[in-house]
């Protein structure tokens, strides 16, 4: 899979800057830069993440039950203070 | 009357149909938390507040408005206001007909804390800039933020709190 796209880059800037409750010292720039580098290291490692996950788990998962699982443990972890 | 005085009279704020700002409240922190009303203007597309003004007592020395504003979550970076008018006048201006809006900006940078309020004023000239508007006459004052504009770097909304204008 490629990277995202430049307006679904910007899309994810804009959300971020909807949803996140700061505060920011960085700007507009700043956020898409981190969102361009994010989605570069997710384009770069979604072949190891994929090798990650047991089988049948690996198999038998669809990529939204995938994404959808990688998204609960990273906010379990980084953003509900887990 | 002279420089310095109200000669605009806020009647109503407007959403447009589109890319309006959304009416927010923004908690405070006393016991009870007031309710703050805000409009929050987007950091990645143009949104637009609309407020049906009347004009009296206007001398013809320009207007200055003042944007009262805090920033939702940025404490660095520049907003781009913009302001312009749509004159109502008697016979003339149709309601139905598209207007084009003459806008006067500025770069207002954001206060260090994101919960202090800034008072960004905007100096728009006689004739033109305030396509004509004369006294006795209601007009549309339309806000933006240009959120696409390369001096528009703060991240995050931007919180318009009132409109207060005077004579220049």
């Amino acid at each position: 899979m490629a990277v995202l796209s430049d307006a679904d880059r910007a899309a994810v800037a804009a959300e971020f800057m909807q949803q996140a409750m700061g505060p920011h010292t960085i700007l507009k720039p700043d956020i898409r830069a981190a969102v361009n580098a994010l989605d570069d290291w997710y384009n770069a490692n979604a072949a190891s993440a994929n090798a990650a996950l047991p089988q049948p788990a690996r198999s038998a998962m669809t990529l939204a039950d995938k994404a959808l699982l990688s998204n609960l443990i990273v906010n379990k972890r980084y953003a509900s203070g887990a | 009357m002279a420089s310095g005085d109200q000669v605009v009279q806020v009647l109503e704020i407007w959403p447009p149909a589109t890319l309006y700002a959304v009416l927010t409240r923004r908690a405070g922190a006393s016991s009870p938390a007031e309710g703050q009303n805000v409009w929050a203007f987007d950091a990645a597309t143009i949104w637009y507040l609309d407020f049906l003004c009347y004009l009296r007592g206007y001398g013809g020395g320009g207007l200055t408005f003042t944007l009262p504003w805090t920033a939702a979550t940025a404490t660095s970076g520049v907003t781009r206001w913009g302001v312009a008018v749509h004159r109502l006048a008697a016979g003339t201006d149709d309601v139905d007909v598209a207007h084009t809006y003459v806008w006067t900006t500025l770069d207002a940078t954001a206060p260090g804390t994101s919960g202090f309020v800034l008072y960004s004023e905007i100096a728009v000239t006689d004739g033109a800039n305030l396509d004509s508007w004369a006294n006795g006459e209601l007009a549309i004052v339309r806000v933006r933020r240009e959120a696409n504009h390369a001096n528009d770097s703060m991240a995050g909304n931007s919180e318009l709190w009132s409109l207060i204008a005077r004579e220049t």
